[in-house]
């Protein structure tokens, strides 16, 4: 679903723009399709807003259009439809995040909080953690400390770790205490 | 789609309507000028949504397109809607800070 956000960089997917057009009823995609898809385009591109938003709030709108074509009769049937959407919104989000999480890793982050420790409840010794997990994901209460191979969104430094590689330890509880800052 | 649904509508509308008040604008240019003015932030589904129902309820029109972009303007129906309805806002707005005066000053 991520790569479906966006095709490059900062761009609406060709097939997302179009599945979220066939969400509005077929006479406003006629009338405004091309329009909200070139201003959409355009908020990207000057980075007034992010694929994964813009998705968001054409799905949102195409739903309010479907209601409003469906008449006041349907109204149980729109939140329904709506309470759908919504939580395809959440997931587009969620994974969204994930996908700038594992993006940001490319990118090498600030020395001071490269340095990572988790204290492990369950894995008393040291233990490979696979590839590409974050740290919420993770069993264990994480806090910044000392390693290598392990990138730290700076936006988002207290809950957003990512493992780059599948050479990150994780030490045991009592040294993570006491190598920890 | 009448006037009175749009009454019942959010003021997302109004806000369009003010941002064309003064002259018409495309849809880049409204997201702009309304986050100006309100400080809130259109998406561009949400804009076109407003728009296309102020132009079927013939409060708005759009222009020929100019560079690929349509810019849309209020129609004299559309000012007058929004008069009224801006009026009645200032009226609300009136009693609701004198209310709050005194009772500031009574306690």
């Amino acid at each position: 679903m991520t790569r479906r956000l966006s095709s490059r960089t900062g761009e609406l997917d060709p097939r997302l723009a179009w599945l979220l057009m066939m969400l509005y009823p077929r006479a406003w995609r006629d009338r405004y399709g091309a329009e909200v898809l070139r201003l959409t385009r355009e908020l990207i591109a000057a980075g007034e807003t992010t694929p994964a938003r813009a998705a968001v709030n054409l799905a949102c709108a195409a739903v309010v259009e479907r209601g409003r074509a469906l008449g006041h009769s349907w109204r149980p049937a729109l939140a329904m439809s709506v309470a759908a959407l919504l939580a395809l919104a959440a997931g587009l989000s969620v994974t969204s995040h994930a996908h700038h999480a594992v993006s940001a890793s490319a990118a090498p982050a600030p020395a001071s909080l490269v340095r990572f420790l988790c204290s492990a409840r369950s894995a008393p010794g040291p233990r490979k953690v696979p590839s590409g997990r974050l740290c919420a994901e993770l069993p264990i209460r994480c806090r910044i400390g000392t390693g290598h191979a392990v990138k730290v969104i700076p936006a988002r430094p207290a809950g957003r770790v990512t493992v780059k590689s599948a050479d990150c330890v994780l030490a045991a509880p009592d040294k993570a205490r006491t190598s920890g800052p | 789609m009448t006037t009175d649904s749009i009454r019942g509508s959010s003021d997302r509308s109004i806000l369009v309507l003010t941002s064309l008040a003064d002259c018409p604008k495309h849809g880049y240019a409204l997201i702009k000028d309304i986050e100006a003015f309100a400080g809130v932030r259109l998406g561009a589904g949400t804009l076109y949504s407003a728009l296309a129902k102020l132009e079927r309820a013939a409060l708005v029109e759009p222009l020929p397109a100019e560079e690929r972009r349509h810019p849309y303007r209020i129609t004299e129906a559309g000012r007058e809607f929004l008069y009224q309805r801006l009026t009645e806002s200032a009226r609300i707005a009136e009693v609701g800070l004198r209310r709050i005066a005194i009772a500031v000053t009574s306690s």
